[in-house]
């Protein structure tokens, strides 16, 4: 017994002896194993705690920096409307309401020849909560002649459709946002994602191991990056970083942040963020994220009107919203949205009818992407500046205001077409071919001064130099419908009183002689007022102006809507002054409002980003000229449309009753036509950016353009009552004098005093004389 | 609030519910910030289409709130009187934005009755009654230099009008009045009560 035990005794030390060894160097090896793992464990945290202050909370929706968005006029709609059918079906169109036979959801429409059946979306606005609305509307004759609550059962007045949305402001950093609620997702978007991205979300604490593991066993077998593991709260961190960076480093980041947020936020408050984080593709330099953007970047419509196929792209395109690019990749975008719409299937999510359903449409992406800001830019920069003086640019750009604004994008169109087209006609007359010409177009209303459309030169769209707000031209012969009304304001003057037209010469305080000379380099000897303007001959506006005072004049037209009051030269007579083209739609539109000077506005209302209404831009006015001068003037502007410098229009536009000014520069490098109607006022300038001669008048460059645009844009005639103190007279054209009885001459208001003038021209029958005393004056009869 | 604000708002509202025991649909004249309460002067105006039945078509609602597209426009069964609606007569857009903007003021809220205004005026520009409206909610606001501008809009547009011009103008004129003495121009308020003397209604004219 004793020699096994000695024998036994002796292995077992010996194993011991060398498993001791071994055991020795194990645990060397767990303890730097743990060690290490400790000093890692200790650095993430670092990493985890500093992330967790600094990148964690950019996820609460608050923090995001919203640009603000900017609406157009929304649709007004009321029995006795303009407005065409076509056109309003355009109008639906351009707001994304699809057209629909039956089942008609919030967003679509359905028409009938002239009926349409419209179910118009909810709307906040400044003065509260549109309510979502099936409406039944008739149109006739190009007007609305029924609207009609179904659900109501009653005719509705009055009733808005939802505005169209401009664009955003924001400085370009490159990303954009609609945010939307978790409650905005339709279903089957929701449900959808989960089952196709990640079934078990609601399950994981932020990273799915079992799915690491397993990707990363099908990585290793087929030695490529493939099988992807991502979590949702993965997937949104990483569109959160928005790189491409596929390395150690960015992943470890990503998995701490996911850890972090999960740790911190309900499951729902993570999936909401997910649909306003994800990244959804390039529009441009502009990054897409969120669903609610993505929703109307590729459907034109708000997300939670988004049928399943078109939930189902979505969904497709997350994993990569370029290889699925929609618009690109059509074969293999469809492939893959029927695969999800399976996955949907399999996962409960949908049924085989609706899965079959939405199998067989197409789809559906708009074709052309909104180009969001950059279509408007020429007015939102008008906006910007307008709304600056009320809030600082940065505040502007983030804190998710609601701009209301007045463009008119019908308008904005047409204007923009007008300008391009025009532009292009005349370039094929002149023959400079390697100078090209710009144009710039600014059209308000009367009544309330509201900038409806605005053009910057003939690239739409283009966000280059905006010469509607920016180019200072000379405004030339624009200046003298203002030296006439400083006159006509005057007891001296009537709208018929005789000017001179002599060579003259004036001596200027340099010691120099001006002396200015008419269009035509002739001298008529003397000519009435009326004619004078409507020809625009500027001897006698010399003459007149400096008679009432150039300094008074001056004071009027800046009353008229300029800040600074030029200075009193006599050459500001004849327009030697620059302005910039919404400057002088300021001074027509105080023309065009019967002397009343309201402030041009671009701006009606503002939200913040709870809806709660912060400015209202209120209506005011501002007596700037005499009423009855006024209208006398705005008359003679009519004039000049009929027998003066812009007669051409009766060709163009005949049986239609506006007024306006032509306007050339020295030496032909301005165009100008400035000119309202009843309901818009105009302003149309054309040169050149360096300046060179056009060849052009105001009447051969920008006179067409003015005109193109009105024809179809103005639905007004300009018209005023004629005051008590005014009296309808008829004159001969040449020779200003007052005719009684005659079927021919042109009628103006004149002030009541004309009846004393002692000479005039009688057409009647008992004042024919005989042949013999016809020789004598018909005007010495009443002597 | 000062004396002579209270003053006034109990005015607009005196002759607020003196409207009301009129009738809403009645509602061509304003109530009036003046100081002697006047009888409120009507003009008969159209009557807005009445609440209609629904008649037998087939739209069926959905679940979603979407609705079957009937097979026949739907006919109320009272057709909607023609309306032009540059012409100043009475308007339903505009009767309906005037009604808004009356219950506003009685809610205290002038310049949401202001912008119930604003919009009526973009449909009728011409009409003088909307200019005196918004004239009389600024002179309620003590905005008396837009009080007075906005009556002499209102009377530029006068002559247009068919039918209410002189009771108008008469208004106006008063406002304008009111408007100057509130800040202290006593010369050009007398002159202003002057004009409103010619437009009188009360006063026999030979």
């Amino acid at each position: 017994m004793a020699k096994k035990t000695k024998t036994k005794k002796k292995r077992t030390r010996k194993t011991i002896k060398k498993y001791s060894k071994l055991w020795f160097w194990l645990k060397r090896l767990i303890l730097l194993g743990v060690l290490l793992g400790g000093i890692v464990f200790v650095l993430l945290s670092i990493y985890a705690y500093h992330l967790n202050k600094t990148v964690v909370p950019n996820f609460e929706g608050r923090r995001w920096s919203l640009p603000s968005q900017v609406y157009a006029q929304p649709q007004e709609l009321y029995v006795g409307g303009r407005l065409s059918a076509d056109e309003f079906e355009t109008k639906l169109k351009s707001l994304g309401y699809k057209r629909r036979n039956n089942e008609l959801l919030v967003g679509t429409y359905s028409r009938r020849n002239s009926v349409f059946i419209v179910h118009v979306r909810p709307f906040l606005f400044w003065d509260g909560q549109q309510p979502e609305k099936l409406l039944q509307i008739v149109f006739s004759e190009g007007q609305i002649t029924q609207l009609y609550d179904i659900n109501n059962s009653r005719n509705e007045p009055i009733f808005r459709l939802d505005p169209l949305l401009l664009g955003t402001l924001f400085s370009g950093e490159g990303e954009d946002r609609v945010l939307v609620k978790l409650s905005d997702v339709p279903i089957e978007l929701r449900q959808g994602i989960v089952a196709v991205e990640d079934r078990k979300f609601y399950d994981h604490f932020g990273i799915d191991l079992w799915g690491i593991a397993r990707a990363t066993l099908v990585n290793l077998r087929n030695l490529s990056k493939e099988q992807g593991a991502s979590t949702l709260t993965q997937q949104m961190t990483r569109s959160y970083f928005y790189s491409n960076e596929r390395t150690f480093r960015r992943k470890i980041k990503e998995i701490l942040v996911a850890l972090l947020l999960e740790r911190k936020y309900e499951k729902d408050d993570i999936l909401e963020t997910y649909f306003n984080e994800i990244y959804m593709g390039q529009a441009g330099n502009r990054a897409i994220h969120g669903m609610g953007l993505a929703s109307r970047y590729y459907f034109n419509k708000p997300l939670n009107e988004l049928e399943l196929h078109e939930s189902a792209l979505l969904i497709t395109m997350l994993r990569g919203p370029s290889y699925y690019n929609p618009r690109r990749n059509e074969e293999r975008v469809l492939k893959r949205r029927n695969l999800v719409l399976g996955i949907m299937h399999e996962q409960g999510v949908i049924d085989a009818e609706s899965r079959n359903k939405a199998s067989e449409k197409p789809l559906g992406v708009s074709p052309k992407p909104p180009t969001g800001t950059s279509r408007y830019s020429s007015f939102l920069d008008l906006v910007k500046t307008q709304l600056e003086r009320d809030y600082p640019e940065d505040e502007l750009e983030t804190n998710g205001l609601k701009i209301f604004t007045t463009l008119l994008p019908s308008l904005q169109a047409k204007a923009e077409e007008s300008l391009s087209e025009g532009l292009t006609k005349i370039e094929k007359q002149i023959s400079n071919k390697d100078n090209p010409l710009q144009g710039a177009m600014v059209v308000t209303s009367i009544t309330g001064a509201e900038v409806l459309a605005l053009v910057g030169g003939r690239e739409a769209g283009f966000e280059g130099f905006n010469r509607a707000l920016k180019a200072d031209r000379p405004i030339g012969s624009l200046m003298k419908p203002f030296v006439y009304l400083t006159a006509l304001e005057n007891d001296r003057y009537d709208i018929n009183s005789s000017l001179q037209d002599q060579p003259l010469a004036l001596a200027q305080k340099t010691g120099e002689t001006w002396k200015p000379e008419n269009y035509d380099k002739s001298f008529s000897g003397s000519m009435p007022l009326y004619k004078a303007l409507a020809e625009s001959k500027n001897i006698p506006t010399v003459n007149i102006g400096m008679d009432v005072g150039v300094d008074k004049v001056m004071r009027k037209v800046a009353a008229m809507g300029l800040e600074e009051t030029p200075p009193p030269f006599p050459a500001m007579l004849l327009g030697s002054l620059s302005l910039k083209p919404i400057e002088v739609a300021q001074m027509y539109h105080s023309l065009a409002s019967i002397g009343y000077y309201t402030p041009l506005r671009t701006v009606r209302n503002v939200l913040n980003e709870n809806g709660e209404p912060l400015k209202r831009y209120k209506l005011e006015v501002k007596e700037v000229s005499d009423n009855d001068a006024t209208i006398q003037l705005n008359a003679i502007l009519n004039l000049v449309t009929r027998q003066g410098t812009a007669s051409r229009l009766q060709q163009i536009m005949p049986n239609r009753v506006v007024a306006g000014k032509t306007g050339t520069s020295d030496d032909y490098r301005d165009a100008w036509f400035a000119g309202f109607s009843g309901d818009l006022n105009t302003v149309v300038w054309v040169g050149h950016d360096n300046n060179k001669e056009t060849g052009l008048t105001g009447s051969s460059g920008a006179l067409p353009i003015w005109a193109d645009f009105m024809r179809a844009g103005a639905q007004l005639d300009y018209q005023h009552a004629i005051p008590d103190d005014l009296v309808m007279t008829n004159f001969d054209f040449e020779t200003g004098y007052r005719k009684v009885g005659c079927p021919d001459g042109v009628m103006l208001p004149a002030k009541k005093s004309v009846i004393e003038q002692e000479s005039y021209i009688s057409c009647r029958y008992e004042d024919a004389k005989p042949e013999e005393e016809e020789r004598r004056s018909i005007l010495d009869w009443f002597r | 609030m000062n004396l002579f604000k209270r003053h006034t708002l109990r005015l607009v509202f005196y002759s607020f519910s003196l409207l009301f025991l009129f009738g809403c649909a009645n509602a061509t004249t304003w109530p009036n910030p003046y100081e002697k309460p006047e009888p409120i002067v009507v003009n008969p105006a159209p009557t807005i289409p009445p609440e209609e039945l629904p008649p037998e078509v087939e739209t069926t609602p959905l679940p979603d709130g979407g609705v079957f597209v009937p097979e026949q426009p739907i006919q109320p069964p009272e057709p909607t009187p023609p309306v032009q609606a540059d012409v100043v007569e009475e308007n339903p857009a505009v009767v309906a934005l005037r009604g808004q903007a009356m219950e506003h003021l009685r809610l205290d809220q002038p310049e949401q009755a202001a912008a119930s205004i604003e919009r009526a005026i973009r449909i009728q520009p011409n009409n003088a009654d909307l200019w005196l409206d918004l004239g009389g909610i600024r002179f309620a606001q003590q905005e008396f230099v837009q009080a007075e501008a906005m009556s002499k809009k209102a009377i530029s547009f006068a002559k247009q009008m068919r039918v209410g011009k002189d009771v108008l103008l008469y208004e106006a004129w008063i406002l304008i009045a009111n408007s100057r003495y509130a800040r202290n121009d006593v010369e050009g308020g007398k002159q202003a009560e002057q004009e409103a003397a010619r437009f009188d209604p009360s006063l026999s004219r030979t």
